[in-house]
This record gives structure tokens, sequence and C-alpha cells, in this order.
């Protein structure tokens, strides 16, 4: 049994609920402490009656998500511009890489048709028959163990994209990778989405064995 | 059916699911409403703290690791914001309990009566009398007097909300409650 008077953040804690047996039995016999104690109860209580709020406005939850639906166009409006430009810096950026270092151009480039060189990395297992039977305007560049060189209009890439399972958040990140890739093979990049012309994309597939 | 968990919620609203983030706002605009009433003393601009804390937990939900408990990062949150209106806004205005039911018209009161106390100070009105006494705490106590007593929660998670140790969780919670307790006794109420 404790003898001297419990201390004011000792009883506190105590009424949270951070009690032991010593301090129990000094309350029980105590009547000073227990008077404190009794006080910080009412005080907890006078505090708690915050509790009794409540929002009753049903245009509360509304407006959050307004606004949340409003933030997410507006962010939407900045992302897009932003991979564009930072994709044009990188075909500008790698048009002058290839122009100084004037790899070995490949068939594509010699081909000298207006190009974008788009590149996706698919873990679809495809055999070259399903591929071509994917293409109806398109034809099939170049075909090696890994990577399909296609030439095609865009839309029949986005339908091939969409075939292959590859996201459309995940292009412009895979392209990016990719371009490196074709760099280092000496592709010229140039070209633009327009929906007829007929461009060239990469697509690099994991065959069937 | 069971009620969805926190982190479920949370898991199909990175996917895309948004309109699912209204269930989290369900759940918490009460608690965060009462925290930001307790602290900034105003009941009209809680309610617009109130939603830019939500909006604001939303934009950044992508970042929740599920570390801590959400509650414990929607509140970490909560307490910036509020104390960024604060800063912003000037020291909130200090209110006496006398000031808010003398004859000047306040619409209501403080229950008198010692005994029955306990009792009758839950009232829809009394938490007024509340906020008013709350004000006169520094910041520091009341933060963490609120977090314990309205939003009840535990020693650990208000140091974690509050990114302090549990020793200083203790003297704050103790130490806004022994300045509260004085008060309210040189008024007779405890």
């Amino acid at each position: 049994m404790r003898n001297e008077h419990m201390k004011f953040d000792e009883i506190s804690a105590y009424s949270d609920g951070h009690k032991t047996d010593v301090f129990s039995a000094h309350i029980k016999k105590c009547a000073k402490c227990s008077a404190v104690l009794s006080e910080i109860k009412k005080t907890k209580k006078f505090t708690s009656s915050l509790k009794t709020l409540q929002i009753e406005n049903d245009l509360f939850d509304t407006e959050i998500m307004r606004r949340i639906k409003k933030r997410r166009l507006f962010k939407k409006r900045h992302i897009l511009p932003l991979s564009a430009a930072a994709a044009f810096l990188l075909i500008l950026f790698s048009g002058l890489v290839n122009e100084n270092s004037r790899k070995v151009e490949t068939d594509i480039s010699v081909n000298n048709s207006p190009m974008l060189d788009y590149s996706h990395v698919t873990d679809e297992v495809v055999s070259s028959s399903e591929l071509k039977s994917m293409l109806t305007a398109g034809k099939i560049l170049s075909d090696s163990d890994d990577t399909l060189v296609i030439e095609s209009t865009y839309s029949e890439y986005r339908a091939l994209m969409k075939r292959l399972s590859i996201p459309e958040e995940n292009r412009y990140l895979k392209s990016f990778n990719a371009m490196h890739l074709s760099n280092d093979r000496g592709v010229n990049v140039k070209g633009g989405t327009d929906p007829y012309k007929r461009v060239v994309y990469s697509i690099k597939v994991i065959r069937k064995k | 059916m069971t009620e969805k968990s926190d982190l479920e919620i949370i898991e199909s609203v990175v996917k895309g699911k948004v309109n699912d983030y209204a269930l989290l706002v369900k759940r918490y605009r009460d608690k965060i409403f009462r925290y930001v009433c307790g602290y900034c003393g105003s009941e009209e601009d809680a309610m617009e703290i109130s939603q830019d804390i939500l909006v604001a937990a939303y934009s950044s939900l992508s970042k929740f690791r599920g570390e801590a408990k959400f509650s414990t990062w929607l509140f970490s949150i909560m307490i910036n914001h509020c104390r960024n209106h604060v800063r912003k806004k000037g020291r909130i205005k200090k209110v006496s309990i006398s000031d808010l039911y003398d004859d000047s018209g306040a619409d209501y009161e403080i229950p008198d009566s010692r005994g029955s106390l306990e009792e009758d100070l839950v009232t829809s009105e009394t938490y007024k009398a509340a906020v008013a006494e709350l004000s006169n705490l520094p910041d520091d106590y009341r933060e963490a007097v609120i977090l314990c007593d309205v939003e009840e929660m535990s020693y650990e998670d208000i140091s974690e909300a509050l990114s302090i140790s549990m020793s200083n969780v203790k003297i704050r919670i103790h130490r806004g409650r022994e300045m509260l307790r004085k008060r309210l006794s040189e008024r007779g109420y405890v």
C-alpha cells in the first residue's frame, strides 16, 4: 500500500486506464487522491462533450467528391502534356544522338517512310502466325527472336496494344525504355500519331517455344 | 455483409474506383470535424478545413504505405492542416466560459449544479463551452487533450500522429488536463 499521495500525472494516467494494483489500492483508501480522480473524470467528460458534434450537412460529402473528381481531371490534363513534352524531348535527344553517332541504319530507316518508333515490352506469349493474323492493314517489317517490327496505322497499332494487353498507362513508360534500345540500334525516330498515317512500331514479345 | 476495412477501400480507390473514397469520408468526417472544431475554435471554419483535409488525404493516398494505421496517418494530415490554419489566421481567440452565458444573449448555459454535473455536462450545447475552454490551452496541450479525450486515441497512436515521444504525449495530456481542471474548478464546475 502506497502511503504518500499520488502525483496528478499518475492519477491522470490512471483515469486513462493505466492502472496498477498499488494505485488502485491507494485510490480506494485515500480520499484526497480519489477526489482528484473524480475531478479529472469530470474534466474529461466536459471535453468529451465535443463528441456530440456531427456533420449534418449532406452536401459535405458531395462537395468533397466533386473536388476530388475535379482535381483528378486537373491532374490528368497536366500529366498528358508533360508526357508528350517528355516524349518530344526524348525524340529530339535521340535524333541528335543518331545524328552524331551515325550508327548503322536499319532497314526501317532506309525505308524512308514517315516513321514513329514505339517499342513496347509485353509478357504476352504469341506466335508469328498469331501476330500476323492480328494485322489487317499493317505488315510485318522484321521478326526476330524477341522483337517484332510492324508498319501500321495508328488505329491498328492501338488495337494490337489492346490485344497484347499492354495497358494504356504503361505505353509511354515502355516506349521510353524501348526507345533507348531503338537508338542503340540506330533507328531514326520521327512521325506522329495521325490515325491514317502508316507508321513503324517495334514490339518486344516473348515467343512461344 | 462485412464492412470493408480501410485498407480494402484504399486499395480500391488507388486502383481507380474513386467513388469508394466516399466510404472513408463517411467513416472519418465526424472525427475530423470534432478535432478541427476543438482545435480551431470555429464550427464554420471547421467545416471548410475538414473538407480540405479529406481532399488532401485523397491526393496523398497513393503515398500511404500501411505502416501505420490509416486513422493515425489521416490524423497527422489533419493535425498539420489545423496548425497551418491557426498559424495563418493568428492565434485563436481566447474565450471565457463566463462570456458565453452572461446576459448578452448566449443561447446556452453551462449546467451549474456540482452534484449533477457529470450527468448534465454532456448536452448538445456543452461542447461550445468545451471549445471555449480548450481555446485557452497552449496549442500543444490542446492537440494532445483532444486526441486523447475526444478521439479516444491511445498514447501510442497520439505519439505517432504528433511525431513526439510517449513521455511527451503524457506530459502534454496531463498538463493540459490539469490546466482545464483548475479553470473548471475555479468556476465551481468540478
